[in-house]
C-alpha cells in the first residue's frame, strides 16, 4: 500500500513537473546608438578579388590598423563589384578607401584625398592570358575573338590591357568582343575555361591565382604585358580626423619596416605601402585623357 | 498522531476484496497512464523541440552561408532580400542580420535596420568568444539561435532567428488531448473488467462466506452451490467435502456425546445413590456407637477400660470421617452443574454468612478470618457457597502457623480484572512448595499425615466449580508465608 501511494505520488509530480514549465516569449531590443567608446569607421577596398579573399588578404591589416589606433574601429569593408564600390565611393559613404588608380582620380572630385598609395609601381600593368592550346601567338590573332576583363573601370586588368591592344593594331570596340565579368579571377577562368581567347588581368591576381590553382595555371600562359603605372591609392574622406588620417598614413607606410608588418604585405602581395597625395596621380590623369580620346569614351564619374 | 482515519483507511481498504482487485486495477492503470503519457509526452516535446531547434539552425547556417559576402560589402539592401528569400512563417519572430559590433544589417522587422541590439541576450552574444552556432534561448515560448556569419575564417557578423513555440504547444496540446483521451478509455476500459473480474471471483466467494454464515446460524445442511472448474469452484467442493465430513463428524461426536451424557448421568445417578446408601450406615454407625458410649458409662468397671474407650473413639472418629467423605463427594459431584440461577451474586454477603456459620468453630481454633471488599461473582449462590466454604475449611484444616502462638488468620481479598472477578484465600499457615502446587488440587492428594477431619478432596471441587464456569484457579504464595488460594471467575461464559 505505502509503496503504491509512492508510485502514485512520483507519477503525479512528473506529470506536473512537465506541465509547469510555461515561460514568456522573447523580443530584442534595439537603440539608435552603440554604447561603446570606439568611432566606427570604414575601409573599404576595390574588388580585386572576391570578399572572401579580400577579407583573408586585407583582414589582418584592418586587425593591425585597429590594433594600433585607439578610440577608432575600422571595419574591413568589400564590395561585390566594381560599380557597387564605385557607387559608394562617389556617393561618400566610405570613410577611407582603397580605390585603384582610376577610381582615385576620381574620387578626388567627390571629397577624397590621397594620402598615401601601394607600393610596387612596376607590377602594377595590365596582363594578357591564353591557354596554352590556344593557338593565340600575336596580338591580332584575337581578332573577331571574345577577351574577358574584370569591370569596365578596372585600369590595370581592363584599361591598360585595352590600351596595350589598341597600340597593337586592334580596335577594341569592333575587332573583339568585350566580356567585362566582375572580378579579377572570374576573368582567368574564363581564358581557362575557354570561354574566351584571352583574358585580361593585372600581375597580382595572376600570381594569387598560380598559387591557388597551379594545375589551372599551368594550362595558361602570360603572353603580353602593358608598361607600368602608379599603383592602387589610399583615399580618406575629406571629413575624416586629419591626425586619424596620419595615424593610418604613418602606420601603413611603415608597414614593411617591421616583421609583423612585412608578413601582412606578403599576403597582397606587395612589399609596401608608401606616402603618396592627389598630385601623384597626376599620370594616371594624363594616361586616362589619353585612353578616352583614342581607346573608348569614359563615362564621367 | 490521530489514527482513526488510517483505520477508517484500512478498514475500507481490507473490508472487501472486492474493492481490493477494482481500485487495485483501477490504481495501477491510472499509474500506468500516467507514467506512460507523460513518457509520450515527454518524447513528443523533446523531438518538437530538437526539430525546431535544427529547422532554426539549418535556416540560420542558411541565412549566415547566403549573407556573408554581403555582410563584408555592407549591403544591407541586398542582405535584405537574403533575409526575405526565407519566407514568412508565421512562427518567425525575427530574423536579424548583425554586423560583429551588433548593428543590425538586415532584419525581418526593417524599421530596426541600422540600430543596435542592446538588450542582455543580445549582448551575451556578441561579447561571445568562440565562432559556433548558439541556441540563446530554447524554451517551451520560443528558440532563438544564433549562426556566425563567417568568410573564410573570419566572423564578420551574426544572424540570429527567433521562432515562437505556439506551433509546438498547438502540437502538444493535440497529443495531450489525445493522451487524456485514450487514458480516459484505457481506465474505463479497466475498471470495467476489473469489476467484471472481481465481481466474479468474489460473487462466488460471497456464496462461500453466506454458506458459513448459514452453518454458523445452524443450518447444518447449507452447502455451497458454484458452478464451473475454476479455482474458486474446487474450493467450493472441497469446503462442501469438508461440511460434509464436519456434518458426520459431528453426529457421531453427538452420538458419542449422547453415550457419555448418559453413562454421565448414571454415574452420577450410580454416585449419588451409593453416597445415599454409604451415609445411611454411617449414620447408624454413630447412632450405634453412641447408645454403646451411653451403656457403658453405665458400667463402671469398663469405663476405665482404655481398650473399650478407645476403640469406640475411633468407631465414633470413622464414622464422622466417613460422613464427611461421603458429603464432600456428593458437593464434588454437584459441583460442575448450577444448583440455581448463575447470575451476579454479593460475594461479601456470601462470606459474612459462611463467617457466622463457622463462628463456632473459629473460636475453638482461635482463628479468624479477614475479609475484605470483595467483587461480586457470576455464579449460582449455593456454589458460591460451596467455593469460599470448601477453601476455608481447607485453610482451617491444614494452615497452622509454624509458631503456635500465632493465631491462623485467614485472608479473602478480591478484585475486578477484565471482564472477570479475581478472589485470593489466603491463610498464614506453612504454606507449600511450588512443585506441589498443582498436585494437592487432585483428589485425595494431600501433603501432610495430618489434616484430621478433611476428606482430601477439597480443592477438587473448588476447581471442578471454577473450572465449570471457565474460570481458572491456582495456588500462589501468600503475603504472610501460607498458602493463597486463588481464583479468577469470568463475567460472561466464555467457548474456550
Amino acid at each position: 500500500m505505502r509503496n503504491f501511494m509512492s508510485w502514485l505520488g512520483l507519477a503525479m509530480f512528473l506529470l506536473l513537473a512537465g506541465c509547469g514549465d510555461e515561460q514568456q516569449e522573447y523580443q530584442p531590443s534595439f537603440v539608435a546608438q552603440q554604447a561603446q567608446p570606439e568611432k566606427h569607421y570604414s575601409f573599404a577596398i576595390h574588388p580585386l578579388h572576391n570578399p572572401e579573399m579580400l577579407l583573408e588578404r586585407y583582414g589582418p591589416i584592418v586587425d593591425y590598423l585597429n590594433r594600433h589606433i585607439e578610440g577608432a574601429h575600422f571595419t574591413l569593408e568589400a564590395s561585390r563589384n566594381y560599380e557597387e564600390f564605385d557607387k559608394k565611393l562617389y556617393a561618400g559613404q566610405l570613410d577611407f578607401a582603397l580605390p585603384n588608380p582610376y577610381q582615385t582620380v576620381n574620387s578626388l572630385k567627390h571629397g577624397y584625398h590621397v594620402f598615401g598609395k601601394m607600393g610596387d609601381d612596376h607590377n602594377f600593368r595590365g596582363i594578357w592570358l591564353v591557354r596554352r592550346d590556344s593557338g593565340i601567338r600575336k596580338v591580332t590573332d584575337l581578332k573577331g575573338k571574345k577577351v574577358s576583363y574584370p569591370a569596365k573601370t578596372a585600369l590595370a586588368a581592363t584599361m591598360m590591357p585595352q590600351y596595350y591592344l589598341h597600340t597593337h593594331g586592334i580596335d577594341v570596340n569592333k575587332d573583339v568582343e568585350n566580356l567585362y565579368v566582375g572580378s579579377q579571377e572570374s576573368s582567368i577562368m574564363n581564358a581557362y575555361l575557354g570561354q574566351v581567347a584571352a583574358a585580361a588581368t593585372w600581375p597580382i591576381p595572376w600570381m594569387l591565382f598560380q598559387q591557388q590553382h597551379p594545375d589551372k595555371a599551368a594550362q595558361l600562359e602570360l603572353i603580353w604585358q602593358t608598361e607600368p603605372l602608379i599603383n592602387n591609392g589610399l583615399v580618406a574622406r575629406s571629413d575624416m580626423p586629419k591626425e586619424l588620417v596620419e595615424r593610418v598614413a604613418m602606420l601603413l607606410s611603415t608597414l614593411h619596416e617591421n616583421e609583423e608588418g612585412r608578413a601582412l604585405l606578403a599576403r597582397l602581395p606587395i612589399s609596401r605601402f608608401e606616402r603618396a597625395n592627389d598630385a601623384s596621380y597626376d599620370v594616371v590623369r594624363s594616361f586616362l585623357a589619353t585612353f578616352s580620346r583614342n581607346v573608348r569614351p569614359l563615362e564621367p564619374q | 498522531m490521530n489514527l482513526a482515519p488510517i483505520r477508517l483507511l484500512r478498514h475500507f481498504w481490507f473490508a472487501s476484496i472486492r474493492r481490493q482487485v477494482t481500485l487495485s486495477f483501477a490504481a495501477v492503470s491510472v499509474l500506468v497512464m500516467l507514467l506512460f503519457g507523460y513518457g509520450i509526452l515527454e518524447q513528443e516535446r523533446d523531438f518538437l523541440r530538437k526539430q525546431s531547434v535544427d529547422y532554426a539552425q539549418g535556416l540560420a547556417h542558411t541565412v549566415a552561408v547566403s549573407s556573408a559576402s554581403w555582410v563584408v560589402a555592407n549591403d544591407v539592401a541586398g542582405l535584405q532580400e537574403v533575409l526575405a528569400s526565407i519566407g514568412r512563417s508565421r512562427s518567425l519572430r525575427y530574423a536579424l542580420v548583425l554586423s560583429s559590433e551588433g548593428r543590425v544589417l538586415a532584419s525581418s522587422q526593417p524599421e530596426n535596420v541600422g540600430l543596435y541590439v542592446n538588450d542582455a541576450l543580445s549582448r551575451r552574444l556578441l561579447d561571445a568568444t568562440a565562432s559556433e552556432p548558439l541556441v540563446l534561448l530554447d524554451n517551451t515560448a520560443m528558440i532563438d539561435v544564433a549562426e556566425p556569419v563567417m568568410l573564410g575564417n573570419r566572423q564578420v557578423g551574426w544572424v540570429r532567428i527567433g521562432f515562437g513555440r505556439d506551433e509546438m504547444a498547438a502540437n502538444l496540446r493535440k497529443v495531450e488531448r489525445a493522451g487524456y483521451l485514450m487514458m480516459a478509455v484505457s481506465i474505463a476500459a479497466t475498471l470495467l473488467v476489473a469489476l467484471a473480474l472481481s465481481g466474479r471471483v468474489t460473487g462466488r466467494l460471497q456464496q462461500l462466506v453466506d454458506v458459513a454464515n448459514q452453518i454458523h446460524a445452524g443450518r447444518r445442511d447449507a452447502r455451497a452451490q458454484v458452478s464451473g472448474s475454476d479455482e474458486v469452484s474446487a474450493l467450493a467442493d472441497n469446503f462442501n467435502t469438508m461440511l460434509n465430513e464436519l456434518e458426520k463428524s459431528e453426529r457421531g461426536l453427538a452420538a458419542r456425546g449422547n453415550a457419555l451424557s448418559r453413562a454421565n448421568t448414571d454415574l452420577t445417578r450410580f454416585a449419588e445413590i451409593s453416597a445415599h446408601h454409604l451415609m445411611e450406615p454411617s449414620r447408624r454407625l454413630s447412632s450405634y456407637s453412641q447408645n454403646l458410649r451411653e451403656r457403658l458409662d453405665a458400667i463402671p468397671e469398663l469405663r476405665r477400660d482404655n481398650e473399650v474407650r478407645n476403640s469406640i473413639e475411633y468407631i465414633e472418629r470413622d464414622a464422622a470421617r466417613l460422613r464427611n467423605l461421603v458429603r464432600d463427594i456428593q458437593l464434588y459431584l454437584a459441583a460442575s452443574e448450577p444448583r440455581g440461577a448463575v447470575c451476579e451474586e454479593d460475594a461479601n454477603a456470601v462470606v459474612a454468612a459462611l463467617e457466622r456459620r463457622l463462628a463456632q468453630r473459629l473460636l475453638e481454633q482461635g482463628a479468624a478470618i479477614e475479609c475484605g471488599a470483595l467483587p461480586p461473582a457470576v455464579l449460582d449462590k449455593p456454589r458460591l457457597n460451596d467455593l469460599f466454604a470448601v477453601l476455608v475449611d481447607n485453610a482451617l484444616i491444614h494452615a497452622r502457623p509454624l509458631d503456635p502462638a500465632q493465631p491462623l488468620r485467614i485472608h479473602i481479598g478480591g478484585e475486578r480484572g477484565e471482564g472477570l472477578s479475581r478472589y485470593r484465600v489466603a491463610d498464614n499457615g506453612p504454606g507449600i512448595p511450588a512443585e506441589y502446587r498443582e498436585r494437592v488440587f487432585e483428589m485425595f492428594e494431600r501433603l501432610t499425615a495430618g489434616g484430621e477431619g478433611g476428606s482430601g478432596i477439597g480443592l477438587s471441587i473448588a476447581r471442578r466449580i471454577v473450572e465449570s464456569r471457565h474460570g481458572r484457579i491456582w495456588i500462589e504464595q501468600a503475603e504472610q508465608g501460607g498458602v493463597a488460594v486463588v481464583f479468577e471467575l469470568p463475567d460472561r461464559e466464555s467457548a474456550e
